[in-house]
């Protein structure tokens, strides 16, 4: 009695907390002048203008989520079934651009790909590509795709790696008696780690779908900068939550999408680590393909817009000065973040729990 | 011991608070130059203020909508607006209270409200912001109509004109000029290539690394590239015809705050000489609307510049009229 009191508490909380802020919101915008209206919803779904937005909207998603993979998953691969060397080093290093701001990452790549920018000056001198394109790439939203890739890389590479080193080792032993390391790895452990990879390549596409951040600073035209315009130039908050409802449409189609896809099927995975811990291949070429690799990602995405930050700063008075600044949003950071991390699991546990008590009865 | 010393405490802490009361102010004014105004006002008075701040990615338009959507029950007794139109959207929407400061007695009419719903101060300025580098002084563009000449092709930048204090400009521009003569303008301008980004301070930014050779901007912006050794100057444009947009710090009382006695008092701070003068000598070198403010040799006092004269509450409708044109300029 008492554990069913508990879960229906979380259960309530999670209903109050999420769920009805955003009905209530919908709910409104549907209601014009006292009336029931659908006013805002047609001009979205019947305006050329909007079905633009909404196909950039899935342009950047997926080309940040294709991008975000071709990195994250072989760093991953290589940080969990490699001997890589400086393992540890690479890996923190590679969750850089994840913690930084994406509109700071944003900033540090305009500043590089721009008209005078270093990468834009070598580029135009030593490709037959001029220095005009290369800015324009950068503001378009094909540019705005590959910052956000450097920035959400991080999420499909830890994902891949646990999921690697998660993976029941005997499968693979088997498999390596009977063949060589290909078949290994494309019979046996990729669809293996195939679910926990394709969940993470739908959190990036829905992170990225909802990200501001970036196509605001490249004034690029999705759902996102469109909700803000709305909200914030024309003080219309029924238009700019409309304009959200193709965000929702898109998240819950997917996550329908991901249920049919897995249901029935069983997967050796997650949370089911055997005892003999992770296979590494010992091969050298392997390790070698690895650190190239790694080092390849570690000077684009960390080296080089670090660098340029760095430069920019110009003084180190101003890592004084912006700390001093930053005080109390340091503190505000961590007060809130671990806050919220611990509302967020804490739901997540009894949401869990909850399910799969329902489903049980 | 923590339960007794919580007894202790905590009702010291309020009775500190009831004391002194406390006075809660949004401001959309940059917090790097707010928030020592506001900690010199708490130490002064003793009274605690509990300050909002925008952000440059809400564009100064995030507390305009929270005071909108507080409007049933407000929880902000003080907007500090960092340009002069938002405060005359709130008192159109019902959303501010007349209050007179005698301390803004010497300021001039045309930067106070008559009924007392806002009252200006230190002001900034759009002015045209040029890389020295790449226009000599001879080159340099005067006017804005100068920008929309073949020689500035692809080579000037102007942040989005739905936000911020470029949606005021352009508000002034289309009631100086009319509606014609705006749109006009405003499409020459794109057919030059204009590069539209995302705020002043990214123009700023493209200015001072040469990536265009001119942008329009504010004061603030600029004053602030100067002080980082850029290689940029101002031009205060159309001096000989229509004059140049000066943009004051506005501020106001919120009806029915929950500490409007406190609330008066941080607007008579803030109107003063004292903080005009802080905001001379601070790095966003504002211009005081006072000639009798002390201020370092390159900040210019509002008279020295020949002003754009509108009335702000033809502003604040304009600016919702031509929101739909601006949009559609602007690509979105």
């Amino acid at each position: 009695m008492q554990k069913r009191l508990t879960l229906g508490f979380f259960f309530m909380l999670f209903i109050c907390t999420t769920f009805i802020p955003i009905v209530w919101m919908f709910g409104s915008s549907l209601y014009e002048d006292g009336r029931f209206s659908l006013v805002y919803y047609r001009d979205i779904f019947l305006t050329q203008r909007y079905v633009r937005v909404i196909l950039n909207s899935l342009i950047l998603a997926s080309i940040t989520t294709a991008l975000s993979s071709l990195a994250g998953i072989p760093a991953g691969f290589f940080l969990a079934k490699t001997n890589l060397p400086l393992k540890n080093v690479f890996k923190i290093s590679f969750l850089i651009p994840f913690i930084i701001p994406s509109y700071i990452v944003g900033i540090a790549w305009a500043n590089l790909l721009g008209r005078t920018g270093f990468l834009n000056t070598l580029l135009s001198h030593y490709t037959p590509l001029s220095p005009e394109s290369i800015s324009n790439f950068m503001y378009s939203l094909y540019g705005a795709s590959f910052i956000l890739s450097i920035n959400l890389f991080p999420v499909v590479m830890l994902m891949t790696e646990y999921a690697l080193k998660n993976i029941n080792p005997r499968l693979e032993e088997s498999g390596l008696i009977a063949g060589s390391i290909f078949q290994v790895i494309r019979q046996i452990t990729l669809p293996l780690i195939a679910p926990a990879i394709l969940s993470c390549m739908m959190i990036v596409f829905i992170l990225s779908l909802s990200e501001f951040g970036i196509p605001s600073l490249l004034q690029v035209n999705v759902l996102t900068t469109q909700i803000f315009t709305q909200f914030s130039a024309f003080y219309n908050e029924k238009a700019a939550t409309a304009i959200a409802f193709p965000l929702i449409v898109i998240t819950i189609m997917l996550m329908i999408v991901e249920q049919v896809y897995f249901r029935g099927k069983s997967f050796e995975i997650l949370g089911r680590r055997a005892s003999h811990g992770t296979i590494r291949y010992q091969e050298r070429w392997l390790t070698v393909t690895g650190i190239l690799f790694c080092a390849f990602i570690f000077i684009l995405c960390v080296v080089v817009p670090l660098t340029t930050l760095m430069v920019g700063s110009k003084t180190v008075s101003a890592y004084y000065d912006a700390f001093n600044l930053a005080k109390n949003g340091i503190k505000n950071t961590i007060l809130y973040g671990s806050l919220g991390a611990t509302f967020l699991t804490v739901v997540g546990f009894f949401w869990v729990t909850f399910r799969k008590k329902s489903n049980q009865n | 011991m923590r339960f007794i010393t919580l007894i202790i405490f905590v009702p010291l802490l309020f009775l500190k608070i009831c004391l002194g009361g406390e006075v809660i102010v949004y401001t959309s004014e940059d917090k790097v130059f707010s928030e020592p105004i506001l900690q010199q006002f708490e130490k002064k008075t003793g009274i605690k203020v509990r300050a909002i701040y925008d952000t440059e990615e809400t564009k100064s338009t995030g507390l305009v909508n929270r005071l909108i959507a507080e409007k049933g029950n407000p929880r902000a007794d003080v907007f500090w607006s960092g340009d002069p139109v938002r405060p005359v959207l709130l008192e159109m929407r019902g959303i501010t209270t007349p209050y007179i400061s005698s301390a803004a007695a010497d300021i001039p009419k045309i930067y106070k409200d008559a009924e007392g719903h806002w009252t200006g101060f230190s002001a900034r300025a759009r002015i045209i912001l040029y890389n020295t580098n790449l226009v000599t002084t001879g080159e340099k563009p005067l006017s804005l109509f100068d920008l929309t000449k073949p020689k500035w092709r692809g080579q000037v930048a102007i942040a989005n004109p739905l936000f911020g204090t470029t949606s005021i400009h352009m508000a002034f521009l289309f009631i100086t000029l009319g509606d014609e003569k705006a749109k006009k303008f405003l499409q020459d301008l794109k057919a030059n290539g204009v590069k539209i980004v995302s705020s002043n301070g990214e123009v700023k930014r493209l200015v001072a690394r040469g990536e265009v050779m001119a942008g329009l901007t504010d004061t603030d912006d600029a004053n602030v590239a100067i002080r980082e050794g850029s290689p940029v100057k101002i031009v205060f444009p159309d001096q000989t015809s229509m004059g140049t947009l000066i943009m004051p710090n506005m501020v106001c009382l919120i009806k029915n705050g929950p500490n409007p006695e406190n609330g008066k008092k941080l607007i008579d701070y803030l109107v003063s000489k004292e903080v005009e003068k802080s905001l001379a000598w601070a790095p966003c070198a504002q211009m005081p609307l006072r000639y009798d403010v002390r201020t370092p040799a390159d900040v210019l006092t509002f008279d020295a510049v020949k002003g754009m004269n509108v009335n702000y509450h033809d502003v604040a409708k304009k600016l919702e009229e031509i929101g739909e044109f601006l949009k559609q300029w602007a690509g979105q």
